[in-house]
């Protein structure tokens, strides 16, 4: 394989300008996880970005680095074409060809041989589509497609622009799991666009935020929403927490499912969660969501209340926006809560401060179809 | 039919094949530069394309004349270095036919490029594609309805021209005589009611089939690349 082995090394970096007229993109960012995601509202410029790194479309001045090499630089008159710079990109729209079959498509830019087309097939369940004419797909399975034709070319950097925004709930959800398996099994870096946080957190926590043509933000999500700017474009936007979770048991009486959430990257506790009754098999891993208002903080835990979940945490932030304090919890995973200033002033609320965190179990949401478990 | 009117009718088919064959290259890559290409000059060349279907045909053959016969600037040198002559033979009917075509064809290829997808371009390039395999992958093979419309146009062109070619090639019998010509010669002449009359019958008969053929070709070529999107 091709991939670069060491997915944490800097993968992109870009400080771009592009004028047009009645839009102006002046991003800078720099990524190193294995997955950024690109998050603004519509108009915000991420399809623009997307075709710069793609080399769709050139900036009026700046630099794009992959890797080590460098895809453009305007001092230095670099501008690598695009059929050079390996980056491959999965469309808002499909962009299948019509005139080639299943295969075609997949085998357009096939590098690698046989071998590398059975693994894509297998790793995104292909077979059955395979003998199908592209007008015989439905809109998951034609994404499906351009996400296995992109990574037959092998690409040192996978660009996702908003892939699902054409598709209903329901598939979305389908295909999640599917790039969580290319984030986890071919390692190959990701930029993922999209409006919805929520489903962009559940395959990162390494956000870029943009805002009418600006980077506001860049860096972990729990880290940059303290910031006033990154707040202010994401509080109503789909501000949200999301944790993956193990199914442990259900309690079909009590109308509950049992969720385990973390051990979190820093080898922290694990922390049980009361949820909605789902369908889940036992053991398998979902995402949830839970909001950040929609969680209520406690000194001790509390007597006689109906909220089922009380979890115990450590307050890792504490920072004041306006009205309103956003609190970071470490519950095993990050946690963000927002209470009112009174409330945190109340509860002398401080960095290593232990608290409760209470969660009305019908708060907990689930956001994603289970994992697909792993290609062997 | 006679041996004659059995030569003009080959003759003719013959001519309009190889005018095809003359244009057909220079033609799509003429109408992907107008349909993909920003370029200076590209009304100058869009116009100079056109010009044949505006100008008088015997204008185009006395150009044609001018330049490729044997006192031309380049029909001298073929014929003085290379000893090819090409006015007065039925070389210079295929070359007047495709002159007079070109417009035809490179207008319905052009069209049918506008209306492919430039996003399907876009992401055959980023799947590694050069320029050239984007065009030989995607465009042309989208494209192919227009293209073979544009041919059809220019086929049947080819067998109704006649200006630029009495001109440039002139009407003689069993070399340059094509339908047209042999046709007007029979006007011309007492007794030649008979002949002209299946010869114009067989004229309208190829450009019906031509025409009725493309179009079944198109359809089904529409079919198989358009239904997907």
């Amino acid at each position: 394989m091709a991939y670069p082995a060491d997915r944490r090394c800097v993968v992109i970096k870009a400080d771009v300008h592009l004028a047009r007229d009645g839009f102006t993109l002046d991003v800078q960012f720099q990524a190193d996880g294995p997955v950024l995601g690109v998050f603004g509202p519509s108009g915000a410029g991420k399809t623009t970005l997307i075709n710069l790194i793609a080399g769709l479309e050139q900036p009026q001045r700046g630099s794009i680095t992959l890797g080590t090499q460098p895809l453009f630089d305007s001092t230095q008159n670099v501008n690598v074409p695009t059929h050079r710079r390996r980056v491959g990109v999965v469309f808002q729209e499909h962009r299948l060809f019509p005139h080639y079959s299943v295969t075609g498509n997949l085998l357009y830019a096939a590098r690698g041989g046989g071998g590398e087309l059975d693994r894509i097939v297998a790793l995104l369940k292909l077979v059955p589509l395979l003998s199908r004419r592209i007008n015989q797909l439905s809109g998951g399975e034609r994404q499906r497609i351009a996400l296995g034709r992109a990574l037959l070319s092998k690409p040192q950097l996978l660009l996702l622009d908003e892939p699902l925004a054409s598709l209903d709930l329901r598939l979305r959800r389908q295909i999640i799991p599917y790039l969580r398996r290319v984030r986890d099994e071919l390692r190959v870096p990701i930029v993922y666009v999209s409006h919805d946080l929520t489903e962009i957190l559940q395959l990162t926590d390494q956000l870029l935020i943009i805002e009418r043509g600006r980077s506001v933000g860049c860096g972990r999500y729990g880290e940059i929403v303290h910031t006033d700017a990154v707040l202010s474009v994401v509080h109503d936007r789909g501000m949200n927490n999301v944790l993956a979770a193990r199914v442990i048991e259900h309690k079909a009486d009590d109308g509950v499912s049992v969720l385990e959430i973390g051990p979190s990257e820093q080898g922290g506790p694990t922390g049980r969660l009361f949820a909605p009754l789902c369908a889940a098999e036992v053991g398998a891993t979902v995402s949830i969501s839970i909001r950040p208002w929609d969680i209520a903080l406690a000194a001790a835990p509390v007597s006689g209340v109906s909220i089922l979940n009380q979890v115990r945490g450590t307050v890792q932030r504490c920072t004041g926006h306006e009205r309103r304090m956003l609190v970071d919890v470490n519950i095993g995973a990050p946690l963000i809560v927002e209470i009112s200033r009174r409330s945190a002033t109340t509860l002398n609320i401080q960095a290593g401060t232990p608290i409760v965190c209470l969660i009305k179990s019908h708060s907990v949401q689930y956001v994603g179809a289970p994992s697909l478990g792993s290609v062997s | 039919m006679t041996p004659e009117e059995w030569s003009a009718l080959l003759l003719s088919l013959r001519v309009a094949l190889w005018s095809m064959a003359i244009m057909l290259v220079p033609g799509i890559a003429c109408a992907a530069l107008l349909a993909r290409k920003k370029f200076p000059g590209k009304v100058i060349l869009d116009a100079a394309i056109h010009l044949p279907l505006v100008l008088p045909p015997v204008v185009v053959g006395y150009v044609l004349l001018l330049s490729l016969g044997r006192h031309g600037w380049l029909g001298g040198w073929l014929y003085n270095s290379l000893h090819i002559e090409i006015a007065f033979t039925w070389k210079a009917a295929a070359i007047a036919s495709a002159v007079m075509g070109f417009p035809l064809l490179v207008r319905a290829v052009r069209l049918a490029m506008e209306l492919v997808d430039p996003r399907l371009e876009q992401a055959a390039r980023t799947l590694g594609a050069r320029p050239w395999r984007v065009f030989a992958t995607i465009t042309l093979p989208l494209a192919l309805p227009g293209v073979l419309t544009g041919m059809v146009l220019a086929f049947a062109r080819s067998l109704g021209e006649f200006g630029a070619t009495i001109t440039f090639a002139g009407n003689i019998e069993g070399v340059s005589r094509t339908l047209p010509s042999a046709i007007y010669t029979y006007t011309q002449v007492p007794g030649g009611d008979g002949p002209a009359m299946r010869l114009m019958l067989i004229s309208i008969a190829l450009s019906f089939a031509a025409l009725i053929a493309s179009e079944l070709c198109s359809r089904w070529l529409t079919r198989r690349i358009g239904a997907a999107s």
